[in-house]
């Protein structure tokens, strides 16, 4: 039989649990934690194949209990069982070294499922972690650097009339700026961006939506 | 006679200008007390909103919504528990939990409004993400250095908030298709500065200054009141049809955070 501990400072959330994992027969509870302090010793002391931690507790939170308890007991399995569903949880545990994470109002027959898997050596993770995992993955890719955002507020204005499609000669009168000026921010912008041309200029902007 | 009636009264002239300078400087320096008094009152005032709001958050998400996921549990033992040919029953209960569910994924919005949890647990960079992420119709992409310096719980509390104000504006006001959020630290790591740059339709400043409700503590105006109890600078910039541009800058090691 799988032993597990559950570390849950809820007290209704906890017993609840706890009597529907002694229920299923698939599972022994074999210790009950109120906070993350209680759940490192109690670990340590009784050793259970699984230990089921909550993220939100007094004294010592779930992040760090995992993070403990993964150095010591590096056989034992961490299910996160948590309130919390953003991305930035779950990749923090998963960091620390969970082996699963699900969110509370999971359906006991999911819960079960992830004891089994964690019982057996493997991983459980409920479709939100899933799902922030993959997201983590497809956005892992290094962020574009975004030229235009450097430059100057009288170097912008003369990107959006280029974009207009006025000439060099047409932005130094409407900025009331001499031609020569309207020529050197003009060609500031291209360097700044990379362009050689207004056409590839354009496109730029297209490209970053940067046109109404 | 003459001149040493004069010279009497340019000594009592004296004394009276003394008097006065010596008053006008004791003035001055209540004037500067009262003022450093209502700069602590407001941030006091600050504080304990935020304060609160964190309680009420916690207590909503941890209490009330953890009340709901036990009794979803303990539907879900009572339908277990039913005899097989109790459909109805079982029905009945399922209808009971959609709701309970849908109570709880209320409550967990309701928190989050008040103040993000992840704020607190998992500090600023974590509740960035987080609120870059949950900006509907916008692409917001976020510029963090690799390594973010120390920040106090209430300077993150602030850019943050600036950072949640300056999205919803970009989302309801700018037609924006896409909005920067770049958080840097300089001078040595004594500065922190927060740059939000949208592509949108942009606007009049002198409009946009005196368009927020004044007085409700919100908006562009209540951001700029907030960033100067801290001694940050504040700076906006827009042209209409060129996007809309918030920076602001504060100081990592406020004179403030030494005051009784
Ligand atoms: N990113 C932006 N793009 C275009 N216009 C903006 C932008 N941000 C603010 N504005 C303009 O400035 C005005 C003032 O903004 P402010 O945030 O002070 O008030 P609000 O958003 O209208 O109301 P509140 O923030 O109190 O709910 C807005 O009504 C809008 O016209
Ligand atoms: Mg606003």
């Amino acid at each position: 039989m799988i032993r597990v501990l559950v570390a849950d400072d809820h007290t209704i959330v906890r017993e609840t649990l706890v009597a529907a994992l002694d229920a299923s027969g698939e599972c022994m509870v074999v210790g009950q934690a109120a906070d993350g302090i209680e759940a490192v010793d109690q670990c340590l002391r009784l050793q259970p194949d699984i230990a089921i931690v909550d993220i939100s507790m007094p004294r010592l939170n779930g992040i760090e209990v995992v993070r403990r308890l993964r150095a010591d007991l590096p056989q034992m399995r961490i299910l996160v069982l948590t309130m919390h569903q953003e991305e930035e949880y779950v990749l923090h545990m998963l960091r620390a070294g969970a082996a699963g994470y699900l969110r509370k109002d999971a359906a006991m027959a999911e819960l079960l499922e992830a004891v089994r898997a964690l019982g057996g050596g493997g991983l459980h993770f409920g479709a939100h972690a899933t799902r922030a995992m993959a997201m983590q993955v497809q956005q892992a890719r290094p962020m574009p650097a975004d030229p235009y955002r450097d430059l100057s507020p009288r170097e912008r204005e003369v990107f959006h009339l280029i974009v207009d499609g006025l000439t060099t000669k047409e932005i130094a009168l409407r900025l009331d700026i001499g031609i020569k000026t309207a020529e050197n921010h003009r060609q500031r912008v291209f360097a700044k961006l990379d362009v050689r041309n207004a056409a590839e200029l354009v496109r730029y902007a297209a490209r970053n939506h940067l046109i109404d | 006679m003459g001149m040493a009636a004069d010279s009497a009264n340019v000594g009592e002239l004296g004394r009276r200008i003394d008097d006065l300078m010596r008053q006008h400087a004791a003035l001055l320096t209540q004037l500067q007390q009262d003022q450093h008094r209502t700069r602590h009152l407001a941030r006091s005032v600050w504080r304990i909103e935020e304060e609160a709001r964190r309680r009420i958050a916690r207590e909503l998400h941890d209490g009330v919504g953890q009340n709901l996921v036990a009794l979803m549990r303990q539907l879900d033992v009572i339908s277990a528990g039913l005899p097989a040919a109790a459909t109805a029953g079982r029905e009945g209960l399922l209808r009971a939990r959609e709701l309970v569910q849908l109570t709880l994924d209320d409550t967990r919005s309701l928190s989050r409004l008040l103040r993000p949890q992840i704020l607190d647990d998992l500090g600023l960079e974590s509740a960035l993400r987080w609120l870059a992420r949950s900006i509907e119709g916008l692409a917001v992409t976020l510029e963090l250095p690799e390594q973010l310096p120390e920040i106090s719980d209430e300077i993150s509390t602030l850019i943050f908030r600036v950072s949640q104000e300056a999205l919803s504006n970009a989302s309801r006001h700018s037609g924006a298709t896409q909005v920067k959020v770049a958080l840097n630290a300089h001078a040595n790591g004594q500065w922190i500065r927060l740059e939000i740059d949208d592509n949108g339709r942009g606007c009049e400043l002198s409009q946009a200054l005196s368009a927020g409700r004044e007085g409700h503590g919100s908006g562009l105006g209540g951001m700029r009141d907030r960033i100067d109890l801290f001694d940050g600078k504040l700076d906006l910039q827009s042209t209409p049809g060129k996007g809309f541009r918030i920076s602001i800058e504060l100081p990592l090691r406020s004179a403030m955070r030494n005051d009784p």
